[in-house]
């Protein structure tokens, strides 16, 4: 028996072999596509470039390859998902992101698919705003499916199933809630958030427990404020945090109990954005809460005419773009 | 059939059923000492605070809540 029919005898040569070979191609197949991808991008024109890289992205085996290029974009998104009459925002910069509600018990399987088709497979946050349905309930399809580094939930409970689901996928996961203090600095990749609400551990309406949320990148701000009503509002001013944004995610889908004039006066955002039904049962967003924002010639996005809306920041400037076709 | 109020939306409430769906019924048709987290026993289209079942929740929830907050 000569030495190599002796090594080839070895377990495992021959499937570590094989390995190798498998590893070396998968490598060279790795830096062929990168060098086509990235010359690519030296001869496209930027809005061209966005154009392959989305023609890409439905080539399934050259997503992983298009997810890294993607992420290395400094810009932050922040998406406001069409969940009809609920809540759900997620938030990506470069590799960091992060979710704020996950939509009515009925959105579990939307959100978590939409999250997947950005290609995140890990979220630094999960904020549940308040204990309503309309915000936490697909936020368990949401945990249960992602490695989650922290969950941000007020000191609220409710005896709805809804809650006792999202309550278990914490456990089940071995995490624990923090609840946060107003004032309290997040890091989410180059972008940061400040705790503006709740400023206080006892309100009469749930809704007011609300963790409000004021997202920083570069010049520009996001005010993300779950369903906080006139009671919280007034509090906020009252702490003296700067309240003013770029974009306000208007509380509680529009309702007449939020957005006061002079909680809209501290803001003096350049956008309003509300995550509202269609032909919803509740009359939101309220004629009144429109006609404050309007008269203050604010332009209103709203997800129950354009679809998910995706506010899109390079630290100096904001843009919008919409997407009507992404519910089922 | 047994329900559980999450919420009170312009003139209803905003309810889950057994199996987590939701239903708006009209405010005037529950009683009027309803309060969010109560169970209501719905009979015969009367509709009722279940005030046992919804003690039997809540203590079930401040249970398995106890040590949720690391904080």
């Amino acid at each position: 028996m000569n030495i190599k029919e002796k090594i080839s005898k070895i377990p495992g040569f021959k499937k570590s072999k094989s390995k190798i070979k498998k590893l070396t191609s998968t490598l060279l197949c790795f830096i062929i596509i990168s060098i086509l991808i990235l010359s690519f991008k030296e001869y496209i024109a930027n809005d061209k470039f966005d154009e392959v890289v989305d023609y890409l992205k439905n080539i399934d085996n050259t997503t992983n390859v298009i997810n890294n290029i993607t992420n290395t974009s400094k810009d932050i998104k922040v998406h406001f998902i069409d969940v009809g009459q609920a809540d759900s925002i997620l938030i990506q910069q470069g590799n960091n992101s992060m979710i704020i509600d996950g939509g009515n018990n009925a959105d579990g399987s939307l959100v978590t698919k939409y999250i997947k088709n950005q290609g995140i497979t890990k979220l630094d946050y999960v904020i549940g705003t308040h204990v309503h349905e309309d915000h936490i309930g697909g936020l368990d399809d949401v945990i249960n499916t992602y490695e989650v580094d922290k969950i941000l939930f007020p000191k609220q409970i409710s005896t709805t199933n809804t809650f006792e689901n999202f309550v278990m996928s914490v456990t089940n996961k071995g995490m624990k809630l923090y609840s946060p203090k107003v004032g309290e600095i997040f890091k989410l990749g180059e972008a940061t958030f400040e705790i503006m609400a709740p400023n206080s551990t006892s309100y009469e309406d749930a809704n007011e427990y609300s963790i409000v949320i004021k997202l920083t990148y570069g010049n520009n701000s996001f005010l993300l404020t779950g369903d906080a009503e006139a009671v919280s509002e007034s509090q906020m001013i009252a702490t003296g945090l700067d309240l003013n944004a770029d974009v306000l995610k208007v509380s509680h889908h529009g309702s007449k109990s939020s957005t006061t004039q002079e909680f809209l006066n501290r803001v003096k955002p350049k956008y309003a954005v509300i995550s509202v039904g269609k032909d919803n049962s509740y009359g939101h967003p309220n004629q009144l809460t429109m006609d404050r924002i309007k008269s203050a010639g604010i332009p209103v996005y709203r997800t129950d005419e354009q679809g998910t809306i995706i506010a899109t920041s390079d630290g100096k400037n904001i843009t919008f773009s919409f997407n009507a076709g992404v519910t089922e | 059939m047994k329900i559980i109020i999450d919420r009170f939306e312009a003139n209803y409430a905003v309810c889950e059923k057994e199996d987590r769906s939701m239903i708006n019924i009209d405010i005037s048709q529950i009683p009027t000492n309803s309060r969010e987290g109560d169970v209501l026993n719905i009979e015969d289209e009367i509709i009722l605070v279940d005030k046992k079942a919804t003690n039997i929740r809540q203590k079930h929830i401040e249970e398995i809540t106890k040590d949720l907050w690391e904080n």
